[in-house]
Parts: C-alpha cells; sequence; structure tokens
C-alpha cells in the first residue's frame, strides 16, 4: 500500500478552510500545538477513492512573510515537511486580495491546486468567475466549490491527488519581477546559489532577500561567506525599493490572471453607479442634487417627526406634570419644583425629541448605507473645481461633514504647516452630522411655520461661507500645494431596512442614556440657578450671570435666557434646549408656543446661528490640540469659532431686523 | 503596479478610486486589493480615522462608522518610495 499522499492545507482568514477540513478528516481529527508555538496545529485523515490522504490545516494568512507567526509556520511547514500538495483555498468574491497567497506559494517546490470556494455567495454578489479561463491562465487545477454544502469538496481532493501523481499537467504561470529589478534580482540568485540548504529554492531566498524579509535575511547572513554577504548587503542597500517591484509585480500577476475570468458586476451595480454618479458626483447638478437631498431629510424629519413630537409634548409631558404635581402634592415646593420645572421640563423635553432624532438618524443611515453619502465631500470638491479651482486643496476640510475631527485628521496631507494649520482652524465650520441634528432640535421650535425652509437655509448658508473660505485658501495659502489623496467612492447598493433601523436605534439609544446622565444633571443646576435666590426667574443667579454678558448678547439679539442656553451647549450641544425647556417652561404654554410668543424671529434666526458657529465639540477641541501640539493654536481655534459665531450672528440678527423680523411671533 | 498607486495619488491627478481605476487601467476590485496592501505596508493611510479622538466625545453618536475614514494618502516612506 502506498504512503498516505501529505496535503497542506492554506488559504486566508475565512475562506472556508476549517470547512474543507473537517468534511475531508471528520473524526479523525487531532488539535495539538505547531512545535515551541502557541498556535494549533490540526490535521487528520481521509479515505476516498480507496487512497489515504494526511491533511493538516494551516494558520490562515494573508501572505508568507515573516511578520506574523502564523505566516513563519506555513512557510516553514511547507519547507521542512514538504507535503505532497497544497491545496490553497480562495474566496470567490475577492480573488483579487486572495490570489495574492497563490503567487507566494507558487515561489516554493510544492505543487499547488486552487479550490476557489464560497461561489454561493460571489453569485449573490453579482460576481461570475469562469473556472476553466481561470485554469487556463494559472497553469494549474481550478475547483469551483461551496464547501458548506460539500460541493467541489471531492473534486478538489481528486484534483490534488492527479497532480501530486503527476497525472495531470501542471504548469503554473508565475509572477516576474519587473524590469527595472531583474538584474538585481539574478545577481542576487546567483549570489545565494550553493549557499541556501537543501529544499530552500534560491530564487525564493533572493525574492525574499529583496522583499527585506526579516527572516530570511538574519538566516542568509549564516548561511552566505563574507564576501557575498558584503555584496549582498550592498546590493539591498541600493535598491531599497525593490520590495514594492516584487509585490507591484504580483499584482500585476494577479490583474492577468483575473482580467479574463472574473466578471464583476457590470450591468446592475457598476453602471448604476456609473449613470448615477454622471449626475451625483457632476459639479452642477451633484451640488443640486446634495442641496435637495439636505431639503429632503429635514422635510422628511419635520414632516413625519414633527407631530409626533407635539403629541409626546402636550399629551405625555404636561400629563406626567399633572399626575407629579397630584402626587408631590405634600412634598416641599423646592422638590415639585426640582421635578416638575427641572427634570421634567429640562430633560423630559429633550427626550420628546426622540421621534425627530430617529427619522433623522433614519435618514442619514440610509444616506450612509446606499454610499450617497461619500459623494457629498467629492460633489464639493467637483463644485471648487467647476468654479475654476484646482488642487484638492480643499479636500481635507470636506472630510467634516460627517465629524469635524477626521476633517482636522485630515490636514495631514498637507505640507506645509502654516496650510495646514488653516485648514485645522477652518475644520470646524463645516457642518457636521451633530450641528444639522441640533438644527433638526431647534429649527421647528422657532419656526414651526416653516422649518425645511429655515433648517434648509441654514446648511445652505454655511456651505456659502465654506465655498467662501475654500476661495480665499486657494487663492492665498495652496497656490502651490499639491495633496496627495485618493477618496474612496463605494459602489451604491439598496440599502438594507436593518441596518438602517440597527444603525437608527442605536443612535437613538445612546441618546437617551446621554438624556438620563449630563442632561438630567445639567437640567438640575439649571434650575436651582433659575430658581434661587428666590424672586423670580429674571431676578435669579442665572439671570444676573445672563445679564452680564447682555451687553454683548443684546447686539445680536439675545437677551440673557438665550446666552445661557448657547453656553450651556459647551457641555453637550442637547443642553441648549434642555436650557430653553427650564428657563421658558414656567408659562404653562408649550415650550414651542412659549418661545414664539417670546423670542422674535430675527433672534431666533441669530440664536441658531450662533449655535451652528459656537466653540466646536469636546473630541474636535482634543483633535486639534493632537494635530497642532499646541494649545495655543486649539485656544486660537475656539476663539475664532466663537468670534464668528458673535460676527455672523450679528450680521444676520441686523439683517433680519432689515427685512421686518424683529416684531413678536414667528 | 504598487508604485504605479503610489505615483498616480501623488500626482494629485485623481481624486477618487474610481479614477485611480481607470487611470491604471485596472477594476475597481484590484484597486482596493493594493490600496489594502500599500495600506498594511504603512505607505499609504487612512486619513479621516477618528482613532482616540471620538470615545467620549458627547455627540459621538452621531458619527456613523461609514463617515470615519473615506479617504487615502501618501504617509511619508509613501511619499519616498513614490519620488523613488
Ligand atoms: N455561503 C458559504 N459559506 C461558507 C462556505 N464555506 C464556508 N462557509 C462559511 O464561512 C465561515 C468561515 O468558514 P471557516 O471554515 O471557519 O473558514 P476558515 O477561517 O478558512 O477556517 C463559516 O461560517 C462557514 O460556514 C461556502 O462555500 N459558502
Ligand atoms: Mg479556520
Amino acid at each position: 500500500m502506498p504512503r498516505p499522499l501529505v496535503i497542506g492545507l492554506a488559504g486566508q482568514p475565512n475562506v472556508g478552510k476549517s470547512t474543507v477540513f473537517s468534511i475531508l478528516t471528520g473524526l479523525t481529527a487531532e488539535v495539538g500545538n505547531w512545535p515551541g508555538r502557541t498556535i494549533e496545529r490540526r490535521e487528520g485523515s481521509a479515505r476516498i477513492g480507496g487512497r489515504e490522504f494526511h491533511v493538516v490545516d494551516l494558520p490562515g494568512t494573508y501572505s508568507l512573510t515573516s511578520n506574523s507567526e502564523e505566516e513563519r509556520i506555513a512557510r516553514e511547514f511547507i519547507l521542512r515537511e514538504r507535503p505532497d500538495v497544497i491545496i490553497m483555498l480562495a474566496d470567490a468574491a475577492a480573488l483579487e486580495r486572495n490570489l495574492y497567497l497563490l503567487a507566494e506559494l507558487l515561489l516554493l517546490p510544492i505543487p499547488v491546486v486552487l479550490g476557489v470556494n464560497m461561489v454561493d455567495v460571489a453569485r449573490r454578489e453579482g460576481v461570475e468567475f469562469d473556472a476553466h479561463v481561470l485554469e487556463a491562465a494559472l497553469g494549474l487545477p481550478v475547483v469551483p466549490m461551496v464547501a458548506s454544502r460539500n460541493e467541489g469538496v471531492a473534486e478538489l481532493l481528486q484534483a490534488a491527488a492527479a497532480v501530486a501523481d503527476g497525472q495531470r499537467d501542471y504548469a503554473p504561470d508565475r509572477p516576474e519581477i519587473a524590469a527595472a529589478h531583474r538584474e538585481v534580482y539574478e545577481e542576487v540568485c546567483t549570489l545565494v546559489a550553493g549557499a541556501v540548504p537543501e529544499g530552500v529554492p534560491d530564487s525564493w531566498v533572493a525574492l525574499k532577500l529583496l522583499e527585506g524579509d526579516r527572516e530570511v535575511t538574519e538566516r542568509a547572513a549564516e548561511w552566505l561567506a563574507p564576501e557575498p554577504r558584503a555584496r549582498v548587503q550592498a546590493l539591498l542597500r541600493e535598491h531599497e525599493d525593490a520590495v514594492l517591484d516584487v509585490a507591484g509585480a504580483r499584482y500585476e500577476w494577479i490583474g492577468r490572471m483575473v482580467r479574463a475570468a472574473v466578471r464583476r458586476p457590470k450591468l446592475g451595480q457598476v453602471s448604476f453607479t456609473d449613470r448615477f454618479d454622471r449626475i451625483a458626483t457632476h459639479p452642477g447638478w451633484g451640488l443640486a442634487l446634495l442641496l435637495g437631498v439636505f431639503a429632503l431629510v429635514f422635510w422628511v424629519t419635520f414632516s413625519v417627526a414633527g407631530p409626533v413630537q407635539g403629541w409626546l409634548e402636550e399629551g405625555v409631558v404636561a400629563r406626567v406634570a399633572t399626575g407629579l404635581g397630584a402626587l408631590l402634592g405634600g412634598a416641599p415646593a423646592w422638590v415639585q419644583g426640582l421635578v416638575i420645572d427641572g427634570l421634567l421640563a429640562g430633560a423630559g423635553i429633550v427626550v420628546t425629541f426622540v421621534p425627530i432624532l430617529f427619522v433623522f438618524y433614519l435618514a442619514l443611515g440610509f444616506l450612509e448605507d446606499t454610499g450617497y453619502q461619500s459623494r457629498m465631500a467629492y460633489v464639493m470638491d467637483r463644485f471648487m473645481h467647476g468654479i475654476g479651482l484646482h488642487g484638492k486643496s480643499f479636500l481635507p476640510l470636506f472630510l467634516g461633514f460627517g465629524c469635524n475631527v477626521p476633517a482636522v485628521m485630515g490636514s495631514r496631507v498637507i505640507e506645509s504647516r502654516p496650510a495646514r494649520l488653516l485648514t485645522i482652524m477652518l475644520a470646524p465650520f463645516v457642518p457636521c452630522s451633530a450641528r444639522l441634528l441640533v438644527l433638526a432640535f431647534l429649527v421647528p421650535l422657532f419656526f414651526p411655520a416653516f422649518p425645511t425652509l429655515v433648517a434648509w437655509s441654514l446648511v445652505v448658508a454655511n456651505l456659502l461661507v465654506l465655498v467662501l473660505i475654500g476661495v480665499l485658501l486657494d487663492r492665498f495659502v495652496f497656490r502651490r500645494e499639491r495633496l496627495a489623496f485618493v477618496m474612496e467612492m463605494p459602489l451604491y447598493h439598496l440599502p438594507n431596512p436593518r441596518t438602517i433601523l440597527v444603525y437608527a436605534a442605536t443612535n437613538v439609544w445612546t441618546f437617551i442614556k446621554r438624556a438620563a446622565t449630563i442632561i438630567v444633571v445639567v437640567s438640575m443646576v439649571i434650575w436651582v440657578l433659575v430658581s434661587y435666590p428666590g424672586a423670580g426667574v429674571d431676578d435669579s443667579y442665572l439671570a444676573m450671570f445672563g445679564r452680564s454678558l447682555e451687553p454683548v448678547g443684546s447686539l445680536l439679539g439675545l437677551d440673557w435666557r438665550l446666552i445661557v442656553a448657547t453656553l450651556s451647549s459647551f457641555v453637550a450641544k442637547e443642553n441648549s434646549i434642555a436650557a430653553l425647556g427650564i428657563i421658558f417652561g414656567s408659562e404653562g404654554e408649550s415650550l414651542g408656543q412659549t418661545l414664539a410668543m417670546v423670542i422674535t424671529p430675527a433672534a431666533a434666526l441669530s440664536f441658531l446661528v450662533v449655535n451652528m458657529l459656537f466653540v466646536p465639540c469636546v473630541a474636535t477641541v482634543a483633535a486639534i490640540r493632537a494635530e497642532t501640539r499646541s494649545w495655543g493654536w486649539t485656544l486660537a481655534s475656539a476663539g475664532l469659532m466663537l468670534a464668528s459665531a458673535l460676527l455672523f450672528g450679528l450680521l444676520v440678527y441686523r439683517l433680519a431686523l432689515l427685512f421686518g423680523l424683529g416684531g413678536a411671533g414667528a | 503596479m504598487l508604485k504605479q498607486v503610489l505615483v498616480t495619488i501623488a500626482s494629485g491627478r485623481v481624486g477618487n478610486t474610481q479614477e485611480l481605476a481607470a487611470a491604471l487601467g485596472t477594476s475597481p476590485a484590484m484597486v482596493e486589493a493594493m490600496v489594502g496592501e500599500l495600506e498594511q505596508r504603512g505607505l499609504l493611510e487612512r486619513v479621516g480615522d477618528c482613532g482616540d479622538a471620538c470615545a467620549g466625545c458627547p455627540v459621538e453618536s452621531a458619527c456613523g462608522p461609514a463617515v470615519r475614514g473615506s479617504a487615502w494618502m501618501l504617509t511619508a516612506a509613501g511619499r519616498r518610495y513614490a519620488a523613488h
């Protein structure tokens, strides 16, 4: 009886190796450790068609460098234990990534057969691959499989046996090193020839040396005589950049292999993306679409969630207040006040915004999940091109659409320090999703009649300010700066309702938890400050403090109440809403009605503008400190935001007064 | 081909990964694989990753995962290779 055929099972993580291994070895599998290592070694035997196989499951690896323990184990096994054949598994939907390992395996002196697994998943994603074409291109057996349904596993084993027995053609096409480094490679080959141990191919050692493989470099120093060693070291020092050529040649080879064999969705997703992006990333239409999308998000939010919010406020919070009032009838007045006028009016009003929040997050989640969100920054950049600004001078800022922190971090692409600092200073001007959220909160309070129009106009105004800044930057700062930068543009796909729901629910839940902690605490503090020393809200400590700032605030139409609400947002943006709820809550009407009576539309607009431009959130401040490594610049940034909040607030207020919006009632 | 990726990004001629694929005459899937490789080798770096900066931000919940890190830039080493 012939000795069992030894098979090494290789592949990147999660390609189905363990699944195939269990199918092949069943109950015979044994688990041990690789000698001297903590990583598990699984092996077992299989008996198929009267033939005995011994299968060893190698650790999942992306390549065969010496960077990780797993990779060193895999290549050591192949070189030392010399299996008869290697079965490599690849993920059919990610061959471009998976074949890198094959390119490395083909350098070793053991024949390889390729199992292309998860064909079912690939097909579902619209990726088609032709096993015959790939087989012809690679020059080795290729077996399509669905391991989880035990499809193709027997064929794979047969192919492996046939190759090991020499019954099947095996003439693999291997990657070749790029022309620029072929001579060096050949010289290193000659230098190491004869010095490397039996069974380790010279060509492999030469390539690994050029790749800068740590382990091989150390070993080679021992193997080589002093003279060739010095020469090899000199060559490697001189050709440091060969690393990229070696790996790059592998990708060129992969590109060649998959070109004819893999068809990615051309009809459908890609063509839809191409066609839609012709509009969505067009300098003019794209911008129009972006503005339309903003308007739609606000409109949906206000028209769907607005009525629910009103009902919660009047139907639930008001009743709870009455109920609590009866319940606490015997309690001291300050307890009643703290609970009803503090907690309920502050944190309670914030909680009634959950429907608005939920719908808003659903809309954002939708944009994100379809892939549209990553176009927003790009569209703005295209727009800048459209108005004659070239060079991607402004792109880092647009990363800030989701969150200002990335925009601050993104400034790293800018090489000159003055330009980088300036970009960092301007990053908080980008309307991040948190600010949009606060806008979605506050606008319907002040402008219940046309919230969409107001919210949309504020966003557009903010974008215009950005464009203005962009023009100035481009003219005076970035003139010669070239930024090395690419954006990821995922394909559009049908949104997954579950993903979006989970996204919205997670965010709303986080929000509720915060309402239960920070906002509750701030609400109570504010209540205490407006209730004492006791003569009435207008004579409270908070009013005294707010009044001390009124000389400045009144220029922009902000009375002490709006000033205090703005300041409280420094801790957390939603606090400004809680503060409004408490300060204005004592009138007995709903918050919206009270505000409409007390605050003029001009003052409301000014308040909204100030709140949008006010000092950025803690995370952004921290990022600015980290990137500039300077408290001075961090303070300068906060100062700049404060100054522009005041300036634009003033501007908007005065303009609104000119347009006659200074009267009472929105 | 990896070097061309770096050189093309460094040239500033392309704005996004689709244009990069077109410029290199290859598929977006290949570009994705190569960009991943270059990132792993420390030659490209994701920008827009909040990293630790977002932890503890009061409005952290307002950022979805997809808005973070949607672009790549050359690292100092990447710039060196591209200029080689
Ligand atoms: N749909 C599908 N799932 C598979 C297939 N092969 C394996 N899987 C699943 O993919 C996951 C990872 O497989 P596993 O064998 O653990 O991968 P390993 O990391 O390579 O060992 C498991 O949940 C398997 O059930 C396949 O052909 N089709
Ligand atoms: Mg496994």
